[in-house]
């Protein structure tokens, strides 16, 4: 049989690497097979395609960097930005001094995060320099006219070659080869280039194009850039009402953009609108519950999950998300079947059998808790170690033995040395324990490692104000209202150390 | 602002005219305890350096509102500082090295504290700070014998709010509630009017077991004050008519909604109510709040045991056990727990346990104990005859105390059950 037609049957068998090979083996015999390049190419992006409209998560230095918010000081209730802090709202982390211990456990994974992962990996793509000599032959063979889409080594494109505007007038080569540079090149600046070139030739009537500018403009944070072009592009699209597939993925990609320019009120506003549009697509309804988590309404998002799962009983996000709420809404018996059905659908990892720990503690089947932590400890590494160590601490408190939660938290800490939570737990244990100068240490190293959390510094100045030693406590309930305004314990304190300085 | 600029203008016509012999340095002070009053700290802390570059040092007014205002900002040492300065204008001031002696107390240099104030003493004798410091300092020092003197002589020479609040709880501490009560009594009559006394006193009254008279107190007092939200509640609860303790303890978690003894009160007040599942999600967030207290995990197991899950029940009782080893009351009902469990010998040895630890004589735990004797049959009747024995003795002595955990006529007829059973 014909390698080729093989290779082609190997990919549509989603047996992309064996593809690739069978490729590699025909371009070394003739490296200008056009069809054979775009097969490769194909194969290469669908291998390392990742979903995009899973990923957005924004990084710390996006954050840094972000100017596009316009609005600095947020209302309450419609802004990412600092949920939790605002009056009125569900607070997330509750462990403070007298043990207010977290019962942060860890979050569920989700496909978003293997997504993530998929990304991380496919951004180490080696790039090294070469040349080729173009051959001819007859047949279906013809000459792709650039050495650069020669494959030499590991690298299979030499981008820097390419001339985009040749490349534009290609409509197939020049497709496949955009989406190589978004998905598998990462080079949304290339990408932009061959896409404003296409689009050109093609009189700016070809809504894929602009989709793809779009794109490329969202990967280099141009968010007012990419709005426009695709909201051009759904414009064109609906006149086209064949592509309803594709007009979705625009939207939701429209609805993204708000996201990140932090209107998540407008954002959800969308997908509601589009979700009675087309009402079996899960990706609208699972994407008005993250907003709402991230805005700190859980509440409100379990319905939206809910309801996916009645559309998609498989979606292991709305399961896992489904059993966390439940877990904090005090309802351990029902998340247990949530992480149960995560089992099933064949998910094992660490975090799994430490929620299921935890649920069976909680909900009293006292006999099942301990080996699902000695199974999650079996499969975890070493910063989940960490966090598991950390759970099974909780537990000890709860049983009233201090001494093993003690060991728990100091084996976390072994695992991971910045665990702020673990250092503010361990210094409340010890404090109990009268050990005031361990714990001052400790809770200094908890504020050290970690200096979003209040809680340490709110411990620390209790104990400054038992021992009488107004000043440091004074400065130190400055700091935690600085955190977090609305504390009614540190405002208490407050008023007491203030009536003490305020003496005359 | 306003005021700002007139102090410009002020200083400008000043140097206009240049009246240059007297300078009146008392002219700005009006405006700097304005100032200080109103806690406007940076504009206070703008004139003070003004009037220090116009005139040295040795500006008084402004050295002491400089030192007040870095007491009052936490700067507990340069406020002690400034005022030590103060001190080199005039050694004799009493007033200054009270403060220094204040200073230092909360700083926590009490030694050097209780010098100072020794020489405050030596100026004038009848001052109550002094004797409020030193007391201080001594409390500190965990000397309490001459921390009560000190105290009682601050009381004694005036009745205010620090003085009454510090003995009130001194005496508290050390558990003489009878010396406190007197505290509060005497503190009420010169100042008829306090609320928060009144809360106090409810309070202490009801822990000293005087329900009327507490009530009578507290109901005086409004009702957004937290402690007599708490005591009205908890004397509701003690009253069983828990809606009305509702009532109290919803106001109460509005305000303090991290509070562990309130939720486990609300808990209490269902699992009177019978209604045992806000009782145990109210008990499991009091257990999140504070996993250290013990009582909390001790009323879960109640709930547990009520509710015939007891091997839930057992272990609640048991980490009531560990965080407080000396309570015979988890013993016995941990003992309980086992015999359900079919676990007879431990349930013994736990009973057992409960005994020794029994300081009160509790007849509940030989009656239960009793109970669980006699349902083994016929090889531990003896026994059980004993335990009975003595059961019914502590029953006598005890009968006329008021107890809210178990019903009299659920005891008695118990009691005349056993009887008949044992003759048989």
């Amino acid at each position: 049989m014909d390698d080729f037609a093989i290779a082609v049957s190997r990919y549509r068998r989603r047996k992309y690497d064996q593809s690739i090979q069978l490729c590699d083996k025909i371009l070394q015999v003739n490296s200008q097979d056009q069809s054979t390049w775009v097969l490769k190419a194909s194969s290469l992006i669908r291998k390392l395609f990742l979903d995009d409209i899973e990923i957005d998560e924004q990084g710390i230095g996006d954050q840094l960097m972000n100017d596009d918010s316009i609005n600095t000081v947020a209302r309450p209730g419609t802004s990412l930005q600092r949920p939790g802090s605002q009056a009125g709202q569900v607070l997330r982390i509750y462990y403070f001094w007298m043990g207010r211990l977290q019962t942060g456990y860890a979050r569920p994974v989700t496909n978003r995060q293997e997504a993530q992962e998929n990304a991380v990996k496919t951004a180490r793509v080696g790039t090294r320099l070469g040349t080729a000599r173009p051959m001819t032959q007859g047949g279906r063979y013809i000459r792709l006219g650039t050495a650069s889409l020669q494959q030499m080594g590991d690298q299979f494109i030499m981008v820097d070659k390419l001339d985009m505007k040749k490349m534009a007038a290609k409509p197939v080569v020049s497709r496949v080869l955009c989406d190589y540079l978004i998905y598998v090149e990462h080079n949304p600046r290339k990408a932009l280039q061959l896409a404003a070139e296409a689009t050109q030739a093609n009189n700016y009537s070809d809504w894929w194009w602009k989709e793809r500018l779009g794109k490329a403009y969202f990967m280099l944070g141009l968010y007012r850039e990419a709005e426009k072009q695709f909201e051009s592009s759904i414009k064109m699209q609906e006149m086209i009402k064949t592509q309803l597939q594709l007009a979705k993925y625009q939207i939701h990609k429209h609805i993204r953009i708000y996201l990140r320019l932090d209107q998540p009120t407008t954002a959800i506003e969308l997908y509601k609108r589009n979700s009675e549009r087309y009402p079996h697509e899960i990706s609208y309804l699972i994407g008005i519950a993250r907003v709402y988590d991230q805005l700190n309404q859980p509440e409100k998002a379990l319905p939206f999950y809910q309801n996916t799962l009645i559309k998609d009983n498989c979606n292991i996000e709305a399961v896992a998300s489904l059993g966390a709420q439940h877990f904090y809404l005090d309802q351990p018996e029902t998340a247990l079947q949530f992480y149960k059905r995560l089992l099933q659908l064949g998910l094992y990892t660490a975090e799994i059998w430490n929620n299921i720990g935890l649920c069976c503690f909680y909900s009293g089947q006292y006999d099942l808790f301990y080996s699902c932590f000695e199974r999650a400890l079996s499969v975890a590494d070493e910063q989940q170690r960490a966090e598991v160590w950390y759970n099974l601490s909780h537990i000890f408190i709860n049983l009233g033995d201090s001494g093993t939660a003690y060991q728990c938290l100091k084996i976390s800490l072994c695992y991971d040395p910045h665990h702020g939570e673990a250092y503010n737990n361990l210094a409340v244990v010890q404090s109990k324990r009268k050990e005031f100068d361990k714990a001052k240490l400790n809770f200094q190293k908890a504020i050290e490692s970690n200096e979003f959390i209040y809680e340490p510094i709110y411990n620390l100045s209790v104990l400054h104000f038992n021992q009488q030693d107004y000043s440091q406590c004074y400065s130190l309930v400055q700091k935690t209202l600085k955190l977090f305004p609305d504390h009614s314990d540190s405002l208490e304190l407050n008023e007491k150390v203030l009536q003490v300085l305020q003496q005359i | 602002m306003n005021q700002e600029g007139q102090v410009q203008q002020v200083q400008e016509s000043l140097i206009l005219k240049k009246p240059q012999r007297i300078i009146n340095r008392y002219k700005h002070n009006q405006l700097l305890y304005n100032y200080f009053v109103i806690r406007d700290f940076k504009s206070a802390q703008e004139l003070i350096e003004k009037l220090t570059q116009e005139h040295g040092d040795i500006h008084e007014y402004a050295n002491q509102i400089q030192g007040y205002i870095f007491k009052m900002t936490g700067q507990l040492s340069k406020s002690t500082e400034t005022f030590k300065k103060f001190l080199s204008f005039n050694e004799q001031d009493q007033e200054v090295l009270k403060t220094i002696a204040k200073n230092l107390q909360l700083d926590g240099r009490f030694k050097i504290s209780l010098d100072v104030a020794q020489k405050a003493l030596n100026l004038k004798k009848n001052d109550w700070e002094v004797f409020y410091t030193i007391g201080n300092c001594y409390y500190a020092q965990k000397d309490f014998d001459k921390a009560l003197i000190n105290y009682k002589r601050a009381f004694e020479l005036s009745i205010n709010e620090t003085t009454y609040n510090r003995l009130g709880k001194f005496y508290l501490s050390l558990e003489k509630y009878d010396e406190a009560l007197a505290v509060y009594k005497t503190a009420l009559n010169s100042q008829p009017q306090n609320n928060e006394l009144k809360a106090l006193l409810g309070v202490l009254l009801l822990r000293m077991g005087q329900t009327q008279e507490a009530k009578r107190y507290l109901e005086s007092v409004t009702a957004t004050d937290t402690k007599s939200l708490l005591g009205l509640g908890s004397i509701m609860q003690d009253q069983e008519s828990y809606d009305e303790a509702l009532v109290y303890y919803r106001k109460l978690i509005a305000i303090h909604p991290t509070s562990a003894q309130v939720w486990n009160n609300i808990a209490m007040c269902y699992y009177g109510k019978q209604e045992i599942l806000p009782a145990i999600i109210s008990l499991k967030r009091a257990i999140y709040y504070d996993p250290f207290e013990s009582t909390i995990h001790f009323n879960m197991g109640l709930v547990h045991l009520y509710e015939k899950q007891y091997m839930s029940a057992f272990h609640y009782f048991q980490t009531a056990i560990t965080l407080n080893p000396d309570d015979s009351q988890s013993y016995m009902y941990l003992g309980i727990a086992l015999n359900k469990l079919n676990d007879f010998q431990n349930a013994c040895r736990s009973f057992e346990r409960a005994l020794e630890l029994d300081k009160e004589k509790d007849y509940l735990i030989y009656l239960n104990y009793c109970i669980i004797l006699l349902q083994r049959g016929d090889e531990s009747s003896q026994y059980a005859q004993q335990i009975f024995r003595y059961f019914c003795d502590q029953y006598k002595e005890q009968e006329q105390h008021y107890d809210n955990r178990c019903k009299k006529e659920v005891v008695q007829e118990l009691k005349s059950q056993i009887y008949k059973y044992l003759k048989s």
